[in-house]
This record gives C-alpha cells, structure tokens and sequence, in this order.
C-alpha cells in the first residue's frame, strides 16, 4: 500500500506554513504591543534616549548572529538609540512578559520606553531602516 | 564555536526529504531506521559528521564555485535532535505494531525536512524557544 495522499497532505500543509511564515516574519508588527513601558520590564539595562531596541536570541538560532551585525552595522552612525541583545533563555521570564515566542524577536521602544512594535525573525529588506526611521520621526512629532 | 558551512545542513534536510518520502512510499521501515541512524549522529556527533553532512563535505562542496558562509553548528544540530526524536517515536510505532504512530512520526519529520530544504526554515529559530518555555527541555 503506498501512501500518495499522505505525503500530498504534508506537502500541501508544508508550504502553507512556509508561505505563511515567509509573508509574516521579517516585518514590522504592532500586534503585539500592549503599550508596556520599558520601566515596567523590571530589567537594569540602559535606555536610549532617542529609541531602545531588544534583540532575543537563543543559542540554536541561526539567523540572530546575522542580525545583531546588521542592527549593530546600522546604528554605527547614530547616537541616542541603545541596542541590547539578550539571550531569551537567560532572561526567559521578561521573554515570556514580552510574548517572546521565537528567535530572532527585536522590540522597538520609543523614546518614552513604550513599545513602538517588534519584527520577528530575520528583517526584510530595508525594514529596520524604515523602523528606526519611523520612531525617531515619531519622537520629532512628539517634540 | 565550531562553524559550519551553512549550505550544508540544507543539502542534508533535501537527502532527508528524499529518504522520508521513500520511508512513506514503501512503508518501509528499515530505511527509517538508517535515517534515524543518520539523525543520531548528527544530534550527538554533529551535522557535519553524519553521512549527508560527509557527502557534502568531500562530494559537493569541493565542486561550489563560491565558499558559503559559516554558522554555528549548534542550530543545525538541534533540527537533527528534533528529526531524531520523531524518527524514535516513529521506531516505536514499529516495534509495538502501530502503522498510524510510524506514518504520523515520518510525516512530521517530512514536513520538518521539506521547510527546511524548501524555505530555509530554522527549526531552532521557531521551536527551541517554544520547548524550553514550555519547560520541555531547559
């Protein structure tokens, strides 16, 4: 007895979850705000004074090295905005305040320390650009 | 950190897709049980020792124009555990007469194999988290 069907119902299923995934992560997303203020975290790490950025990452990602160079690559230039990269296991219980549900996750707070949105996995093209963009223009209007 | 070459754990998950699917076709059990063997392996010795992670070494890499890029081995060796935790279970199936636990373990393994070879999915990027929040690993 063979099992075509079986295979073409996990084929199907497959590239449903890969097409899902592929269209959701990289992407800024603000569904999973709840307007938490950094201060509420309960961590001791230094705030930015234009925009704080969290990257989690745990030790089996292997997109989060890549990442953290780019994230770091692109703040090279600019000042008033902290970067951390915490390891999610480490700091599972403020992974689990966060909904942190993979890695990489990297949450974007304002300069008022709320959580301005969060894109999860590996940044589309320009998307970090255009975030960070996004909140020190936010932060202009605020002024 | 031991650093591999990033091509070759998908090289590994195209073989395995191949393998599972064969698995499923025949129903053949004793070509899971090679795959498992192979998925040993690369859990407790890494990716890069298994027989895949072997032919890519000294079959395939040597014919790339270009050198991949490295990455930690430890991501692909957690997908190589999660392969051979469903292999097991699917073993199991085997030994205790149940064809619905061999094919439901195989097709879980196929679709991990399929994600990875066809979309690049990191296994350890959207489960490892998953698992440890859920207090199933540390």
């Amino acid at each position: 007895m063979n099992h075509f069907y079986l295979i073409s119902s996990v084929i199907v299923v497959s590239t449903g979850i890969g097409l899902f995934l592929k269209n959701t992560r990289g992407k800024l997303t603000s569904k999973y705000s709840k307007k938490m203020l950094f201060s509420e975290l309960g961590i001791e790490i230094e705030r930015g004074t234009q925009a704080t950025i969290l990257q989690f990452k745990t030790e089996y990602c292997s997109i989060c090295p890549g990442v953290n160079k780019q994230i770091k690559e692109l703040l090279k230039d600019t000042s008033g905005i902290a970067f951390h990269e915490l390891d999610a296991v480490e700091y599972l219980s403020l992974a689990k305040k966060l909904h942190v549900k993979s890695s990489p996750t990297i949450i974007f707070f304002d300069h008022e320390g709320l959580e301005e949105g969060r894109i999860i996995g590996a940044p589309k093209k320009n998307e970090l650009t255009n975030t960070l963009e996004k909140i020190t223009t936010l932060q202009k209007v605020h002024k | 950190m031991m650093q591999i070459d990033v091509r070759g754990p998908r090289f590994g998950a195209t073989i395995t897709l191949v393998v599972l699917l064969l698995v499923i076709y025949f129903d053949s059990a004793p070509l899971l049980a090679f795959q498992t063997l192979v998925w040993a392996i690369g859990t407790f010795a890494g990716p890069h020792k298994s027989p895949y992670g072997w032919i890519f070494k000294n079959l395939v890499k040597p014919r790339l124009k270009n050198s991949g890029e490295l990455e930690n081995v430890k991501p692909p060796q957690f997908a190589q555990l999660v392969g051979f935790i469903f292999g097991t279970v699917g073993l199991i199936g085997v030994a205790i007469g149940s064809p619905t636990l061999f094919l439901i373990a195989t097709a879980f393994a196929l679709a991990a194999a399929f994600l990875n070879s066809v979309f690049n999915f990191c296994l350890g990027c959207e489960m490892y988290l998953l698992f440890v929040r859920a207090r199933l690993i540390r």
